[in-house]
């Protein structure tokens, strides 16, 4: 209850002591309108019955002495005065004037129109100079063409209602407000021979009565406020006369205008007065006339304020306002004390421990768990919030955290590809070492087959040398045989010469002297064919010989040649072999090229790898310390 | 100091990168060179100018260049439809027809191109930004020398698995018929793109910005690497270029708290920020009737 804030007015305990007054006074309230009110109303009937009492009672007065103007007229038409010469008439009218009482003017007027006579008197009795209109013609104006004419009967008269008489003004240089009552004289028989004539005077008759009627209800001192106003208005309902005094002739104002337009009776109501506080009585008459005379239909009114008038009521009202006061402290202490003690201190705990839950304080006893009312419901709530609002701190936290691990994971990723960059890198570097060596294995297996198939050429030409070698051996071993024919040809040649020689010489022998020369002859050719045959045994022996070396030499040729061959079909296989070779190797420095290429390619991929990677664990430290924030923000630790 | 620690403060301090991310990177590559030459090795890096191979070839190894075009497809979705059609609009009515773009750390040129293939869409787009001549600029910083000559020779290839194009989404596949239509292995940017497109060597944390009055800066997923310090020094050099109304755009995990006078703008799927109209006036910026601001009523 420490820090509980008050909450005055707005408060529960300020309703709940408001909707126990209003329960509570609500029969109070309405008992004590209801008696005021009648009081009230009570008193504003007995002021409406008084006040129209008032308006009747001076209408019927003023219609009595109006009727008794309306019957001058007619006594005076009868009085033999009025029948004679002008002075008479004159006179007469002087008498009358001053005997009554009311009357500005009494103007006689002949059958033509013309004044005779007009009273030299006022009423009272002092002269006035009216000589000015004896011998003016009224013809043509109602009251005398009416009495004239013989329209006004016996026992009746001329009237008209008040009006600003020029007759009168002209003499009393007045506004000249009267009231018209004429009637005609009549000859001996019966004619109108003459028309009497009478002005009542306004002031002196109907302002008199009312004046009296205004002293009645406004007596000296009346505060203005207070004062009750009164206006006879006109069967036009035009202000005629009224108090306190304002223009004749004034258009009535609404309610009077609404009240002027009801039916001929008489009666009263309250209006709610100009101020808008406090209320009037309207109490109003007509003036139905008296008798024969019928009246002008004027109506009387007045305006009475209601408030001078309601000191018993008022003091009714205070009483009960008094009462109510005093109920409304007692219930405001009693339901205040109550209800702090049953309602407020205890909603003000679970006030101040919802506040402290919201601001992430849930160490608290919360006992009121076991209340079995609303407040209990309450609590039981709330607990239920402690609960879930401890689950969500803690996981919270638990955000927070797996955030952070989520960071070390992803910075894990980032040193793994950073690793494999690494590696990849090695990678790369080594099978561009290895495709280096190949492609240099590449090249001597080129270059052998090269010098492997220039060997293959040179076998070649060699055994084709060589098998033309053989031919040449065989020709000469032919050769050699014919060579051998031919010297032993020549050795039988040299033989036969021999024995030629020798029987030339035994010829020569015979032949004696002559035969002498011719013994030298045969014995030299002895010798030649002896040479000869040494010679082609010679020939014959180098030629064997000659022979037999070309007969070994063809065996070496042949066995050459085969050599030959078979080195020709060995070298043929491998430059074979060392193609293959070479094709396989391009082959491998194709593939290997290829796999370089993906290896940097790979290293690219890893590389952009790498930086994603770092880019999340930097962008994950940030959100880890947004999620820090988050966390303390939760546990409401200043930031 | 322990030798991997005066690597992390040598590259905290040059570069901006966190510790925490250089960490395993550092000892891999420490524990790849023999003990003995350990110390000699990192003394010279360390005492190795920031211009030299040395500390570059070094430093090269800790930037992330990933990058493909049309990433992040809802923020650029958003720029197209939303931030560069009210830009071209406003410089229309101010007959004033020029757009910078500034792309910061802009690897290999991905994030540049793709830019500028959005805006030229933009204007094409407009029957009214079509008959002008636009002054048209989109400048691509990094501090990898290495990728910026990616980026200038201009040639991006589908061969690896993770390539440029690994994500391009349906809406911006017609900018690369090459690839998506002919089936081809390349794509090259065209003339225009290489008249409006242009590239710069800048270390985001140290050096000054590019441009001074930029209208639109994208600058994704750079931050994240940086610590505290030096993402408010690269935020400030580039809240300083950008002229007011301008905007700004982030990766989605590049800023946790939007700093004071940047306006946070979101719809449900990218976030961008915009810089305040109402602040100091900037000298270099056009008069006020030229600002514009795409999210006007």
């Amino acid at each position: 209850m420490a820090n509980t804030p008050s909450y005055g007015i707005r408060g529960i305990g300020a309703k709940i002591v408001i909707s126990g007054l209003l329960i509570a006074l609500t029969p109070l309230l309405i008992t004590s309108y209801i008696a005021v009110g009648k009081a009230y109303k009570d008193r504003e009937n007995s002021q409406g019955i008084e006040c129209q009492g008032a308006v009747e009672q001076v209408a019927d007065k003023i219609d009595r002495l109006l009727f008794e103007r309306y019957g001058d007229v007619q006594a005076f038409v009868f009085h033999p005065g009025a029948a004679g010469e002008p002075k008479t008439v004159t006179e007469t009218a002087n008498t009358f004037t001053k005997m009554y009482g009311f009357y500005d003017l009494m103007m006689v007027a002949d059958a033509n129109g013309k004044i005779i006579a007009v009273n030299t008197v006022d009423a009272d009795g002092k002269a006035i100079d009216s000589t000015g209109l004896i011998g003016k013609s009224v013809k043509g104006e109602p009251w005398f063409e009416e009495c004239i004419s013989g329209r006004i009967k016996e026992g009746e008269s001329y009237t008209a209602d008040v009006a600003a008489d020029p007759y009168v003004a002209q003499i009393y240089k007045s506004q000249g407000l009267s009231l018209n009552f004429s009637a005609p004289v009549l000859n001996a028989e019966g004619k109108p021979e003459r028309v009497w004539s009478n002005r009542v005077s306004w002031v002196r008759s109907v302002r008199e009565v009312l004046s009296g009627l205004d002293k009645i209800f406004n007596s000296e001192g009346t505060a203005p406020e207070n004062r009750t106003s009164i206006q006879l208005l006109s069967s036009k309902s035009q202000v005629l006369e009224d108090y306190p005094k304002s223009e004749v002739g004034t258009p009535a104002g609404p309610p009077i205008l609404a009240l002027a337009q009801l039916s001929g009776k008489s009666g009263f109501f309250s209006h709610p007065s100009e101020n808008g506080r406090d209320k009037d009585i309207l109490a109003h008459a007509p003036f139905p006339g008296f008798l024969s005379y019928k009246g002008q239909g004027w109506r009387l009114m007045v305006k009475k304020p209601l408030d001078a008038a309601m000191a018993e009521p008022k003091a009714l009202r205070d009483l009960f306002v008094l009462l109510i006061s005093g109920s409304i402290l007692g219930i405001c202490l009693a339901t205040h004390q109550t209800v702090g003690l049953f309602l407020v201190r205890p909603l003000g705990d679970l006030t101040s421990k919802t506040k402290r839950l919201s601001e992430g304080d849930s160490n608290f006893d919360l006992h009121e768990v076991k209340r079995t009312d609303e407040l209990g419901a309450l609590a039981r709530a709330m607990e239920i919030f402690r609960e879930t609002s401890n689950k969500i701190r803690t996981m919270t936290g638990h955000t927070a955290l797996s955030v952070d691990e989520a960071s070390i994971a992803v910075g894990q990723i980032s040193d793994g590809a950073r690793t494999q960059t690494s590696q990849l890198n090695l990678v790369s570097t080594a099978l561009n070492e290895s495709f280096t060596a190949i492609k240099l294995v590449t090249n001597n297996a080129v270059k052998a087959r090269e010098r492997a198939e220039g060997a293959l050429q040179t076998v070649e030409s060699g055994r084709s040398a060589v098998s033309q070698l053989v031919p040449i051996v065989e020709a000469i071993a032919q050769n050699s045989r014919k060579i051998t024919q031919i010297t032993q040809v020549i050795a039988q040649i040299a033989n036969r010469t021999h024995i030629l020689s020798l029987n030339a010489a035994i010829e020569a022998a015979r032949a004696g002297e002559h035969g002498k020369g011719f013994v030298v002859v045969a014995q030299e050719v002895g010798k030649l064919a002896e040479s000869s045959a040494q010679n082609a045994k010679q020939i014959a022996d180098i030629v064997e010989q000659a022979s037999t070396d070309s007969q070994r030499g063809r065996v070496a040729t042949e066995t050459v040649s085969d050599s030959m061959d078979s080195i020709a079909t060995g070298t043929k296989e491998t430059t074979e072999m060392i193609r293959s070779i070479a094709v396989a190797m391009d082959e491998q420095q194709a593939t290997l090229s290829q796999i370089s290429g993906n290896v940097g390619e790979l290293r690219n991929i890893a590389m952009a790898n790498s930086a994603s990677s770092e880019e999340i664990t930097a962008t994950m430290i940030q959100l880890s310390k947004l999620s820090n924030d988050t966390r303390m923000l939760a546990e409401y630790k200043t930031l | 100091m322990e030798l991997a620690d005066q690597l992390k403060t040598a590259l905290l301090e040059r570069v901006g990168i966190r510790a925490d991310i250089t960490s395993a990177k550092i000892q891999a590559r420490l524990e790849a060179i023999p003990e003995v030459e350990r110390m000699e090795w990192v003394r010279n890096l360390i005492t190795s100018p920031v211009q030299s191979e040395t500390w570059q070839n070094f430093v090269e190894t800790f930037l992330i260049h990933e990058t493909y075009f049309f990433r992040h497809e809802h923020q650029l979705e958003f720029l197209h439809s939303s931030v560069l059609p009210a830009l071209i609009q406003e410089r229309i009515e101010a007959g004033r027809p020029e757009i910078r773009i500034w792309c910061a750390a802009c690897s290999s040129g991905e994030e540049a191109y793709t830019a500028a293939l959005l805006l030229r869409d933009c204007i094409q787009k407009s029957p009214a930004a079509k008959q002008l001549t636009w002054r048209a600029s989109v400048i691509g910083t990094d501090l990898s020398a290495e990728v910026l000559t990616k980026a200038r020779r201009g040639e991006y290839s589908v061969n690896n698995g993770l390539n440029s194009f690994r994500d391009v989404p349906a809406f911006a596949r017609h900018h690369f018929p090459e690839i998506f239509q002919a089936g081809e292995k390349t794509w090259h940017p065209d003339a225009w793109l290489r008249q409006t497109v242009s590239f710069q060597q800048r270390n985001l944390i140290s050096d000054p910005a590019p441009v001074s009055d930029a209208d639109v800066i994208l600058c994704r997923n750079v931050l994240i690497y940086l610590d505290e310090k030096n993402s408010q020094q690269a935020l400030q050099t580039m809240r300083n270029a950008l002229r007011p109304g301008g905007v700004l755009i982030l990766g989605p995990a590049d800023m946790l708290k939007t700093p004071g006078d940047l306006e946070l703008l979101t719809n449900s799927r990218a976030m961008f920020w915009r810089k305040s109209t109402a602040n100091r006036p900037d000298p270099g910026a056009p008069s006020s009737t030229h600002r514009y601001s795409p999210f006007k009523a």
